[in-house]
């Protein structure tokens, strides 16, 4: 078989990145589950050897994470749309989705910053509030890190690196901002909503 | 120069390693960075080794003060934690790296700079543990680090800090070359090697590797917590305020137990490559070993109780785990029949290579055995925290492990350098570990019904234990020697060993096809695969294509079941980004350990190592097909 005039240009899964990304989110996803793990765990045998009655602190605000959700909806839409853009090689257009994409993402840093310094408890009062803070600063990291990887991706893809068959590193940063979404939603159910549900 | 030299000339130009220190620290080939990876965990073996003698010498008699009771439990710790995260994972991570990508006949590991950037997390994490030990403030709660001992209140000092973030550290390594192992094994293939047709080394290094993506993640989270406890305030573990102790025994056995099948299956692999060599016949039940390999990556999460059955858990729990337990002994079983009809039905030539797997496969049985006793509840509740338990471990550790590691380095020794290890030192290597393991070890089976306890520092004369202690003892030292002839083997073999061309063992798989040792390119032309022992099946290996350009690093990309031509890509070149990343990634955990704010620094510049290493070099040409 002659190999010699196949594209060397793959974004999806012929490429071995686009596996290797998978293998870090999957790796991540079990982080986060073994923390949700152990934070029922917790409920559990506290309230099973009445230790503690599980939350043991009043609630947090539910209004900053919930909102949460929808700005990183719209980064994980920008993204996912300036993919489909560069596909038609409009890169230019592609640049500003990921400049728009980082605003919405530092919006919502702001207010995870407002809403934590807003905590009614902190994060050594009890486990409960360790999850709180732990898993919201956690989440906080990843989207710092989405929001400066973006960043670097638009700024060359300003300068005319990325074209509609050169996109590998579009579509590996897109990848992970799915994660970065995908990720808050179970963190934000089960540390926010859990609590508030009367078994 | 005809085209074929010229062919050759142009892929030695192109997968050339920099000269020179700095060139060193550059090189992301594979072959050097699995050799790496191999030796720096043979030197952490030796030096763990080395605390491990120093333990029995100071146990050799009742009331000895060679070493204090505090500086005992540090040297325990290091000897155990360096044991398994810094000899047993990080070595079966560096065969798999320099191994695999030649068995399935590739240039390069998928991701070649990931794999320098393992290396230096492994080797920092090493050299920090082993530092902390010259300077008094290792570890000293024994490597599974049990709170609430290892929470602030009960030990003070830095020493568990320095366990909480440098396991998290180490870790990363393990992970990264997992993921890297995971996608080249999947993906990078050589045309037609089908999963069917994969070696069953392979498939023990793919089962390791998703292994390690699920289990590692307990430890982490664990040690995370930890070091939050410890050096933020959190309060995952304090049970006043809604933590819980048991929940770190929890999440470090969810990892701790997968972690000794990481580290026995590709050793599993090892074996059932190198006996079927020297019987001169396929291996017998190669689909049995090959799910075995897998139910036992299966079943082994979910045995991690059994290291908790004296905590007060209720029964059932206790009941669950307790089958569990003996379960996994079906898979093995099935492996260790397999083996020995390999052995019965061929026509076995001894070899030194041999010989480990033998000493193996008798060490291991007895080590499982033991296994399936504590495998029952009240049993263990007899014998936990014995030296009956030392014993059974390092049955299963050393047996399982450490006896087909170094049949594997025996093996393929003469693939990393061209030269044959001597047989005949060899032997004595063997022998020696063996006979000197036994009479280590077995006394410690008594010494454990005997109730003496583990981690001990010294004990009474009037318990009795001092003479099968002696015992010990002397088998640690002959053991010792064992091991020190491997090294006077290397040395010899280096000043005066025979050449051994390219397959000295008449061996069926590809790393056996090419020089020895390899090219950095490896395969001229990467070939068609059209059975599962290629060397044994075809005359010549034909190339799977033509047209694979020479003046860039390209490998062939296949489908993950049928290994059918699926792309070309190129792989990325040498480069100092990976040792900066490390460095980067050490400043964020080391540094935790004087300061948090050390992690948000180190967290900008593992970016800014990040965006060099990914940083498109020019020029940067048109970006599509012209």
């Amino acid at each position: 078989m002659n190999v010699e005039s196949w594209t060397r240009f793959h974004s999806d899964l012929r490429h071995p990145y686009w596996w290797g990304i998978m293998g870090l989110i999957v790796i991540e996803s079990t982080v986060i589950a073994i923390f949700l793990a152990s934070y029922f765990y917790l409920w559990i045998v506290n309230s099973s050897t009445s230790r503690m009655s599980w939350p043991g602190v009043e609630l947090p605000s539910i209004i900053y994470p919930s909102v949460n959700i929808g700005l990183l909806l719209f980064c994980g839409w920008s993204m996912w749309y300036g993919g489909v853009l560069i596909h038609k090689n409009k890169t230019k257009a592609f640049g500003w989705l990921a400049v728009g994409c980082c605003i919405v993402a530092t919006l919502v840093l702001w207010f995870r910053w407002k809403q934590m310094l807003g905590l009614p408890f902190s994060y050594d009062e009890n486990a409960y509030a360790s999850f709180v803070w732990v898993l919201s600063g956690f989440h906080f990291m990843h989207v710092l890190a989405g929001i400066l990887g973006t960043a670097v991706i638009g700024w060359l893809s300003f300068k005319g690196y990325y074209t509609e068959q050169r996109n590998l590193g579009v579509q590996i940063d897109t990848i992970y901002w799915y994660y970065i979404v995908a990720s808050w939603i179970p963190v934000y159910f089960v540390i926010y909503i859990t609590p508030r549900v009367q078994w | 120069m005809n085209p074929e030299e010229k062919k050759i000339q142009e892929l030695e130009d192109t997968w050339i390693n920099p000269p020179g220190f700095i060139g060193w620290l550059r090189i992301v080939n594979q072959t050097n960075i699995g050799i790496r990876y191999i030796n720096t965990s043979l030197i952490f073996f030796f030096m763990a080794g080395i605390l491990g003698v120093i333990m029995r010498a100071q146990l050799s008699s009742p009331g000895n003060e060679i070493v204090g009771p505090e500086m005992f439990n540090q040297i325990f710790t290091v000897h155990g934690t360096a044991m398994m995260f810094l000899f047993a994972i990080p070595m079966v991570e560096g065969l798999g790296a320099y191994i695999v990508p030649l068995m399935i006949g590739t240039r390069d590991l998928s991701f070649p700079r990931l794999s320098s950037f393992s290396y230096f997390v492994f080797l920092i994490g090493g050299i920090t543990l082993f530092g902390s030990l010259f300077l008094k403030v290792a570890p000293n709660a024994g490597w599974f680090d049990y709170v609430p001992l290892a929470l602030k209140e009960w030990s003070p000092g830095k020493n568990i800090d320095v366990y909480a973030t440098v396991i998290t550290f180490i870790e990363i390594s393990a992970l990264a070359a997992a993921v890297e192992l995971i996608v080249t094994i999947l993906k990078q293939r050589a045309p037609g090697m089908s999963m069917a047709r994969m070696p069953v080394f392979v498939w023990s290094i793919l089962v390791m590797a998703f292994m390690i993506v699920f289990a590692m993640p307990g430890v982490v989270v664990g040690s995370v917590m930890l070091a939050l406890d410890r050096l933020v305030g959190t309060v995952f573990f304090d049970a006043s305020v809604g933590g819980d102790s048991l929940l770190w025994q929890h999440l470090f056995w969810w990892f701790g137990h997968p972690e000794v099948y990481i580290a026995f299956l590709p050793a599993a692999g090892v074996v059932s490559t190198i006996i079927p060599v020297f019987c001169r016949r396929a291996l017998y039940g190669h689909t049995a070993v090959v799910l075995s390999m897998v139910a036992i990556g299966i079943i082994s999460f979910g045995l991690w109780v059994h290291h908790m059955f004296t905590t007060g858990i209720p029964d059932q729990a206790n009941a669950f785990f307790s089958v569990a337990s003996a379960m996994i002994a079906i898979p093995s079983g099935i492996q260790i029949y397999c083996w020995i009809a390999t052995l019965w039905t061929g026509k076995p030539k001894f070899s030194t290579a041999l010989l480990w797997c033998m000493g193996f496969v008798i060490v291991f049985v007895m080590g499982g055995l033991t296994g399936v006793m504590v495998a029952s509840v009240p049993f263990d509740k007899q014998t936990h925290d014995t030296y009956f338990v030392v014993a059974h471990f390092h049955y299963v550790l050393i047996g399982g492990v450490v006896f087909p590691l170094f049949g594997g380095v025996y093996y393929w020794w003469p693939k990393f350098t061209g030269k044959l290890l001597s047989e005949s030192l060899g032997k004595w290597n063997f022998w020696l570990v063996l006979i000197g393991f036994n009479i280590a070890f077995f006394p410690m089976h008594l010494l454990g019904f005997m109730g003496m306890p583990r981690r001990v520092y010294t004990y009474l004369e009037e318990m009795q234990w001092g003479p099968l202690n002696l015992l010990s003892s002397i088998g640690s030292y002959i053991l010792a020697i064992g091991f020190l002839l491997f090294i006077v083997n290397v040395v010899w073999t280096y000043l005066k060993g025979e050449r051994s061309g390219n397959n000295p063992w008449g061996a069926p798989t590809l790393e056996w096809a090419i020089e020895s040792p390899p090219r950095n390119y490896k395969f001229v032309e990467i070939p068609q695969v059209n059975s599962m022992n290629p060397l044994w099946d075809e005359e010549t290996l034909l190339p799977a294509t033509t047209g694979m350009r020479t003046d860039r690093r390209e490998v062939l990309i296949t489908e993950i079941l049928t290994g059918k031509i699926q792309a070309v890509e190129i792989l990325p070149t040498n480069t100092i980004w990976p040792l900066v990343l490390a460095v980067a990634t050490g400043v964020a955990f080391i540094g935790s350990i004087f300061s948090p704010w050390w992690f948000v620094i180190a967290f900008f510049l593992v970016f800014l190592a990040i965006t060099g290493w990914f940083w498109p070099s020019k020029p940067w040409g048109e970006g599509r097909d012209v």
